[in-house]
């Protein structure tokens, strides 16, 4: 404040002088019951078609407009929504889903099987662009409707249910009605106002500013407290705390990481770290021929000993993520916890480098910057403890995300760099969205197993599992699977990331799921 | 105001800054005394030179006095340590001590300066002078280039170079620099279109004189003193621009203590620890504000019309 | 008069195409795969190579060049694959909100500026000239975004008294608006006192003085009006820079304008908007110039045109 008092005196001038006076204080978006509740996030929609969009914070945006059939619960659980109940043929082919009667779109069309069915193929179309849409395609055969309130989905192949289910729980089957998005119309390829039936009606987006939801009247569940949300874009994330701290925002996402302390020790405010399902680490080039000592398994787990993760997440996340203790979040379905945890010990990792004959070896490593929470700093870190068990860092290198991705996704021969700092979030929360980043035919360009990580066995029981009817096999196959990644350690294993929202007092009920999204409609004034 | 009447495009001097051209129409007469000893009497001016002074020392001694300053040092066990008498102004966000950061930021912010005006003149300075005393095919060329260059928001362009080429000391200094060179092509040109004309140059020129002796012997020393006084003024808006490549993450990297690369960092500390924006942000507005006081100085020092 | 400004928009075609090839070829240069970054990571290959294919990023550059021109001719700014939707539409939404910036930073520079610059001028080497340069220094010394977010802290926060970030209320303009002009009120400042230090050292100005006419009368009638093609050429001057910070002032305020979107189209690989952008900005560097020197006619009835 005092700084602070000097840069006041040295520009009090400046603006009476520009402003002339001072204008009152715009009323902040009071939270009365029925009043707005103003959310300001970081990233700018590119679309709101469910179809199209690619990120998150969009996803959860559309959600409060557009339902699914069934969806994923702050426990990670997948729960009914539009389908009440389900069941699938014995040989796992045939899924047929009971869907919720009395529903209305908010346009006033009805709910019915034919609607899932409209929009189920919309997605699936492979004329148009559906990037989450993942096996999809290749997994379903047809959809079709039995009468008004029964789907029956036949598959080419039987499908693990959590890998099934799950892929519906994602927006981009989100369920439409069908008049805005039928076939040869401009909306089909891409929908720009999403109409569905859920707890909020999209009412405007303003391009780069902000998105306007109003409650819905006529939904069919437990109605909301406010009446409006709007959903404000600011992306530099010291401003998104300005808004909290001034009361004109009353939820923000991502604020800066290391104001988290100070948020949470202000009596006014709240900070809710939730639990995401995205981790952090660093891809080695485990086939390298720069760096060839990248090849020994005792190497990269010597690079895993000599990182004092846990100091990192506190001195630089700030406590915004926990280490990981498996090659993937707890949150997944299919998680297992490690026996054995690679705790840091520099002493043990210098000795596992000597075995190895790989003392003073030479890694490049680069980072992305703004990307995941600190990551550059966390890359600096990174490097320095590798730097004291007498590796020697080249980097860490920065630069700009499209050119970091194409950097660090390309095939093995075209490899320039011995590590990179990368983030990965599942599609949903099942296991197999982690596994395609350690499966061996899905190593760059056809997938993005950055580490070129390839062992048989692994590969072997990821395409068990992925059709694997018995939920308890599948568990237990890729508990199997991670035990062996992580002896192989194709990463430094770094930490799972929390997703940081904080929010004023005034509110209650700020939610989230497991999976990086959070969760405003049911927030109510305290 | 003289409006040059070779090419009425000119006249989109939107560009050429009518108080550096005035510097052009220098008295030929000899001077009372040398430019730094009325610099040194120029009030702003001195204030700049002395800030500019504290900087140089600090740039040029820094690293000798303070050798054990090891950039890539890191104690994430003191970071954002608030000002103590061990760390004066605390420590950063990697636990470094903040002033020796800023010391030892001092040179490459500097430099950065220095270099990305370099560039500007490096490649500003030849054209300029080609352009303007040659005229015909190879002005039309250059100032169409220039045309273009300017019509590019130097900002945008630097930041687009700095993403293709991607970020570092080095790349940023080009970024920057390229965003000026246009503006030392008009001057230069300028200043050549008037040499040209002169008695004597055209004298030299019908005895036979090579256009690179007549160019170097007359037209870059009478230019000399406008670019002089562009480049300090340039200097500190490189400083700027390479702050502002910074806010995006593209400016100069850490662990190099660069005041821009500095304050973009501390812009993630704003409501922590304000120290980690203000100082460094202290420490580039009084360099630019130093640059633009000398600039100042040279200008009115220089220019015979607001010569009292 | 109808045949320059003719003649000047003809001299404007070439720069603008090497305004767009620029852009073009820039863009083309920036490593990435723009398919790839708007897919995400969680698409599969399969997936983004349709997706490149659909945007037709698999032509032959020349190719993809020529189509590009070709839309160009007929008036149209192509596609924008980040957004799914038209470059022009995209850009008719964002602008009203860059110029609405633009004109107010301009005008509250212009009116600040050219204010100190004069006093300063008419008290030269005075206390008031010291405190008045200086000020206009500091204007052209503060990294943007710095001063922006400083704002922010103080009106926003401390004070409570302006929002911080987004375009929703009358108010929502000013801190930004003040950010952006600052920088150029150095510039008009500096340049509006020099040029009324040379006029008033002309012989007409103190021909007035002598003949007795009202200090005022001489300020503003006989010397601001001769200072004022400098000041002019500065206000164009500036304009360039002003679009510049406007990229930095946007982001740090989150005004949804122009200068936000194309820093994100670079960000993204968006290259119809980038090159739209970077023309609609080549275009109005060439209008405002156009306009400055149109005025310098209007102002100072001895240049003509032609």
């Amino acid at each position: 404040m005092r700084q602070r008092l000097l840069t006041v005196i040295a520009l009090a001038g400046v603006l009476v002088a520009a402003c002339g006076q001072s204008t009152s204080t715009p009323s902040p978006s009071s939270s009365k019951q029925g009043g707005t509740l103003t959310v300001a996030i970081g990233v700018a929609p590119d679309t709101l078609d469910p179809m199209r969009q690619t990120t998150t914070t969009i996803q959860n945006i559309v959600q409060m407009a557009v339902e699914t059939l069934v969806q994923v619960n702050k426990q990670g659980q997948l729960e009914p929504l539009l389908a009440t109940s389900w069941s699938h043929s014995s040989d796992g082919t045939t899924w047929t889903f009971t869907l919720r009667k009395g529903v209305k779109f908010s346009d006033g069309e009805p709910f019915n099987a034919q609607a899932v069915v409209t929009s189920i193929d919309r997605a699936l179309d492979p004329t148009n662009v559906c990037p989450l849409c993942g096996q999809m395609p290749k997994f379903v055969q047809s959809v079709t409707a039995t009468d008004s309130d029964h789907v029956q989905f036949t598959l080419n192949q039987p499908v693990a249910t959590n890998f099934f289910l799950g892929n519906l729980s994602g927006v981009q089957f989100g369920i439409l009605a069908p008049n805005t998005i039928q076939k040869g119309t401009p909306a089909y390829k891409d929908d720009e106002h999403p109409v569905g039936t859920g707890p909020y009606i999209l009412q405007e987006y303003v391009s780069g500013d902000h998105v306007t939801m109003v409650r819905n009247p006529n939904y069919w569940g437990k109605k909301p407290a406010y009446k409006e949300q709007i959903i404000k874009i600011v992306p530099t994330a010291a401003t998104r705390e300005a808004l909290l701290r001034a009361d004109q925002a009353q939820v923000i996402l991502d604020p800066p990481t290391a104001d988290l302390p100070s948020l949470e020790s202000d009596p006014n405010l709240k900070v809710l770290l939730a639990p995401d399902d995205r981790t952090i680490f660093i891809s080695l080039d485990t086939v390298s021929t720069s760096q060839p000592l990248l090849q020994k398994v005792e190497v990269r787990q010597a690079l895993n000993y000599a990182v004092n993760k846990a100091a990192i997440v506190k001195g630089t996340l700030y406590g915004a993520a926990v280490p990981m203790t498996a090659p993937m979040a707890p949150s997944l379905f299919g998680y297992c916890k490690m026996p054995d945890q690679y705790n840091y010990d520099p002493a043990k990792a210098k000795q596992l480098l000597q075995a190895a004959g790989a003392e003073g070896m030479t890694l490049k490593l680069i980072s992305p910057t703004g990307r995941y929470i600190q990551d550059f700093q966390a890359a600096e870190n990174v490097a320095s403890y590798l730097r004291q068990v007498g590796i020697n860092v080249e980097g860490p290198t920065t630069m700009d995300w499209p050119t970091y991705i194409s950097t660090i996704n390309v095939p093995p021969d075209k490899a320039t760099t011995d590590a990179g700092l990368l983030g990965w979030a599942p599609g949903f929360l099942d296991a197999s969205q982690q596994m395609v980043i350690f499966d061996g035919p899905l190593q760059p360009p056809k997938g993005l197993n950055t580490a070129y990580y390839n062992n048989p066995t692994v590969n072997n029981l990821i395409s068990e599992a992925a059709t694997q009817l018995n939920t308890t096999k599948r568990a237990a196959e890729y508990c199997q699977a991670e035990k062996i990644i992580w002896n192989d350690a194709p990463w430094i294993f770094l930490w799972v990331q929390k997703f940081p929202i904080a929010y004023s007092a005034k509110v209650t009920g700020v939610s989230y799921v497991p999976n990086e999204s959070f969760n405003t409609i049911y927030a109510a004034p305290a | 105001m003289s409006i040059p009447e070779s090419d009425s495009i000119e006249l989109a001097t939107g560009q050429l800054r009518p108080d550096l051209l005035a510097l052009q129409e220098e008295e030929t007469g000899p001077r009372r005394e040398p430019v730094w000893r009325e610099l040194l009497r120029h009030r702003s001016a001195l204030a700049g030179l002395i800030v500019l002074a504290i900087y140089f020392l600090a740039a040029v001694l820094g690293p000798i006095v303070f050798h054990d300053y090891n950039p890539s040092y890191q104690n994430l066990n003191n970071t954002l340590a608030p000002p103590s008498l061990q760390h004066l102004l605390g420590t950063d966000n990697y636990g470094r001590d903040e002033l020796m950061d800023l010391i030892h930021g001092a040179r490459f912010t500097l430099g950065l300066g220095v270099l990305a005006v370099a560039v500007g003149i490096g490649v500003g300075l030849p054209l300029g002078a080609l352009s303007g005393y040659f005229g015909s095919w190879v002005d039309l060329l250059i100032q169409r280039l220039t045309d273009i260059l300017l019509a590019f928001p130097s900002f945008v362009l630097a930041l687009a170079l700095v993403a293709a080429l991607g970020p570092g000391l080095k790349n940023v200094v080009i970024a920057v620099g390229v965003g000026s060179i246009p503006l030392f092509i008009r001057l230069v040109r300028a200043e050549a279109l008037r040499i040209r004309e002169l008695p004597y140059v055209e004298a030299a020129r019908a005895l036979g004189v090579r256009s690179g002796r007549v160019l170097l012997r007359h037209l870059i020393p009478n230019a000399l003193a406008p670019v002089i006084v562009l480049a300090t003024l340039q200097m500190g808006l490189a400083i700027l621009t390479a702050a502002g490549l910074g806010f995006f993450g593209l400016g100069v990297q850490p662990p190099t203590p660069e005041w821009g690369s500095l304050l973009g960092q501390g812009e993630n500390y704003i409501f922590r620890d304000a120290n980690l924006i203000t100082f460094p942000g202290l420490c580039i507005f009084f360099a630019v504000l130093a640059f633009n006081l000398v600039g100042d100085g040279l200008r009115d020092v220089l220019d015979p019309r607001l010569r009292q | 008069m109808l045949t320059y400004v003719v003649r000047r928009l003809l001299i404007a075609i070439p720069t603008l195409w090497g305004v767009v090839t620029g852009a073009f070829i820039i863009s083309r240069l920036l490593p990435g795969d723009p398919a790839r970054i708007m897919a995400g990571l969680n698409a599969t290959q399969q997936q983004v190579d349709r997706l490149r294919h659909q945007l037709g990023l698999d032509k032959p550059l020349w190719v993809q060049y020529q189509d590009y021109m070709g839309q160009l001719l007929h008036g149209n700014l192509g596609f924008s694959p980040h957004f799914s939707a038209p470059v022009a539409a995209q850009i008719a939404q964002r602008l009203p909100y860059t110029a609405e910036l633009a004109v107010l930073a301009t005008a509250i520079a212009v009116v600040v500026g050219v204010t100190i610059g004069v006093l300063a001028a008419l008290r030269r080497n005075t206390l008031l000239d010291l405190i008045l340069s200086a000020f206009a220094v500091f204007g052209v010394s503060m990294p943007v975004y710095w001063l922006g977010l400083m704002l922010i802290l103080i009106f926003a926060i401390d004070l409570r008294a302006l929002p911080a970030a987004g375009a929703d209320s009358p108010q929502s303009v000013i801190l930004p608006a003040v950010t952006l002009a600052l920088f150029s009120i150095g510039l008009i400042a500096r340049m509006t006192r020099a040029s009324m230090l040379e006029v008033l050292g002309q012989d007409y100005v103190r021909t007035a003085r002598a003949k007795g006419a009202p200090h005022r009368r001489v300020v503003l009638k006989h010397a601001l009006r001769n200072a004022v093609l400098p000041i002019l050429t500065a206000i164009g001057l500036q304009f360039g820079g002003l679009l510049g910070g406007a990229v930095l002032t946007e982001s740090v305020f989150g005004w949804p304008g122009v200068g936000q979107l194309l820093v994100n189209s670079i960000f993204y690989r968006d290259y119809p908007m980038v090159q739209g952008l970077v023309l609609l900005f080549g275009v109005t560097y060439v209008v405002i110039n156009l306009l400055v020197d149109l005025m310098y006619a209007y102002v100072d009835p001895r240049i003509r045109f032609d």
